[in-house]
């Protein structure tokens, strides 16, 4: 673009502090109001939670996608990817998981009541999904997920940093071998997690489109997060010259793709249960029709489906970088909506939100961005030595 | 234009080895204000539609159109069926069912827009046309092998017959030839 003057540098990590101090802040209210036994702080934090881990997972998925099909879209923003989905942003996540543990310990059923032994006593369905669904077997699962998504992405940074040193091609076709696999381990876990931590919630439900329908929308929110920080700073260094139209309408395709999953994930669920109309799967939507729920699911047909769907077909949309990051804006707003509709109603018959899940998606949302920023700064933005990079550069002039 | 021995001229059309030369010829010819380009190569080169400066808006239109037509026309079809020819009562529920019309309207909608985008670029470029000026070209053939062909048609503004190849001379082709629209 311009060699002749100095771009001003992006900084991803100036509000690490300012994430540190808000999250801990955050955190440390909802859990005294959890522990003080607010069961609305519990919802709201179980919630929150959800959104954080869905924004890592899906982070974590495009990563492995990308060194999967080694697309050069994927240059410029791994190390954002990376970031979102390090082993610290992961570990936080645990971390931030043992609350769960303890709430089913308990058997207190402020959010999982499999876990509640009065409730356990004369249902015959939980007491049916019993060796799956008690805590041991439930905390082990959630273990191995851990240990496989920290391993699996330490594997892959490790390699990125080393090829920022030594150069040449090896490490990337190393890294395709690691990833196309891990890609399906990915799918699979991903499924098994989000059965666990939020189907579970209705123990009498089950779905078998869900886990992929959690991938698409975690994906969609990933890439809509990258996007827009690439795009609203691309006049600084080190994306002056490299955030392109040419890259922005890869970008938006891939957005575009993912809407369309979304909606066809989304309506191959309803469907199936609206067509089957039985009784132990249609609970799912019952619930979320009444009360207003309805009003809410039909914002995310308009807007999760119908709005970035259209604004998105066109190329010239595409390659205007600023119109682009609203649209991303648009989708993580709506990606929020839509995480709330599927989770809450299995905890809440009225669809008002309340204080708590402020608090508590701020709070988390606080750390989460302290641990992102920690692992951001560890490397230079774009792959250093990747000769791929130059080719994305000359492709975008 | 100049018109040597009766026949009309088509262009001039260089021939290089490699994408890579193919697409600093064509920048090249573009920055020096050549508008009429067009470009031939044995598979899709990326960034070369832009290269030869082809904008193509009208091909995204008539696909919206298919959409459209096809998204009608499955939903109609269904409904027509359905509700107005053989209306029958399937588990209790409304005869217009739009989640049940859903997945033949969406089938519909992308084979019409298919359709739209087959149809319509054929028909944009005036396809089949068994016979094409550029045909004329010296090695031709190799443009579905290993060569890559940039011709300036003289439909150009900026066209001259000997400039034009002198033009293209300075850009490392292995041949650059004066093409007419029938063989001479």
């Amino acid at each position: 673009m311009s060699e002749t003057h100095e771009h001003q540098p992006i900084s991803l990590h100036r509000y690490a502090n300012a994430g540190l101090l808000v999250g801990a802040l955050g955190t440390i209210v909802t859990l005294a109001g959890m522990f003080g036994g607010n069961k609305v702080a519990w919802q709201a934090y179980l919630f929150g939670y959800i959104v954080w881990a869905s924004l890592s997972l899906g982070c974590f998925g495009v990563l492995l996608l990308f060194h999967t099909v080694n697309g050069k879209w994927g240059l410029p923003v791994m190390r954002i990817l990376e970031a979102g989905a390090s082993k610290r942003n992961f570990g936080l996540l645990a971390a931030l998981f043992i609350p769960f543990i303890v709430s089913i310990g308990r058997g207190d059923g402020y959010l999982y009541k499999w876990s509640d032994p009065a409730v356990k006593a004369t249902d015959k369905v939980i007491q049916f999904k019993e060796p799956y669904l008690n805590l041991p077997f439930f905390l082990i699962r959630a273990a191995l997920f851990f240990l496989l998504w920290m391993g699996l992405t330490g594997l892959l940074r490790r390699s990125t940093r080393k090829q920022d040193e030594t150069g040449g091609m090896k490490e990337t076709d190393r890294r395709s071998s690691w990833a196309a696999p891990g890609l399906v381990a990915f799918v699979l876990s991903i499924t098994f997690a989000f059965t666990d931590w939020v189907m579970s919630l209705e123990p009498h439900w089950s779905s078998t489109i869900y886990g992929v329908w959690w991938v698409v929308g975690m994906a969609l929110m990933a890439f809509a997060f990258v996007t827009i920080i690439a795009t609203l700073n691309k006049d600084k260094a080190p994306y002056a010259g490299i955030v392109k139209p040419s890259w922005t309408r890869d970008m938006g395709n891939l957005l575009l793709t993912f809407t369309m999953l979304w909606g066809y994930t989304s309506l191959s669920q309803y469907l199936i249960i609206w067509s089957g109309n039985l009784g132990e799967t249609i609970s799912y939507y019952v619930q979320r029709s009444n009360n207003h729920w309805n009003a809410i699911g039909m914002a995310t047909v308009l807007g999760q489906f119908f709005v970035p769907f259209f604004a998105l077909l066109s190329p010239r949309v595409k390659a205007q970088s600023k119109l682009l990051a609203q649209i991303c804006g648009w989708i993580l707003v709506m990606r929020l909506l839509d995480m709330y509709y599927v989770v809450m109603p299995a905890m809440r018959d009225l669809p008002l939100p309340s204080f708590w899940d402020l608090v508590a998606i701020v709070g988390i949302g606080g750390l989460w961005t302290w641990a992102f920023s920690g692992a951001v700064k560890e490397a230079p933005l774009l792959p250093a030595y990747d000769p791929r990079l130059t080719e994305v550069e000359a492709h975008a002039h | 234009m100049l018109k040597k021995s009766g026949t009309k001229t088509y262009g001039v059309v260089a021939e290089f080895d490699s994408p890579e030369e193919l697409m600093s010829a064509a920048n090249k010819a573009r920055e020096a204000g050549y508008k009429q380009l067009d470009a031939y190569t044995p598979f899709p080169v990326h960034g070369l539609s832009d290269a030869i400066g082809f904008k193509d808006e009208k091909v995204p239109w008539i696909v919206f159109a298919g959409a459209l037509t096809g998204a009608a026309g499955g939903y109609l079809l269904q409904y027509y069926t359905a509700v107005i020819d053989y209306p029958i009562n399937v588990g209790g529920k409304p005869l217009n069912s739009l989640p049940m019309f859903f997945p033949v309207t969406y089938e519909a909608t992308i084979l019409f827009a298919a359709f739209g985008a087959v149809f319509g670029m054929f028909a944009l470029n005036r396809l089949p046309q068994p016979y094409h000026g550029v045909f004329n070209t010296p090695n031709f053939e190799r443009a579905s092998q290993d060569k890559f062909f940039l011709a300036i048609e003289a439909e150009d503004e900026k066209f001259d017959e000997v400039e034009t190849q002198q033009f293209l001379e300075t850009m490392n082709a292995n041949n650059v030839s004066l093409v007419r629209e029938t063989p001479e």
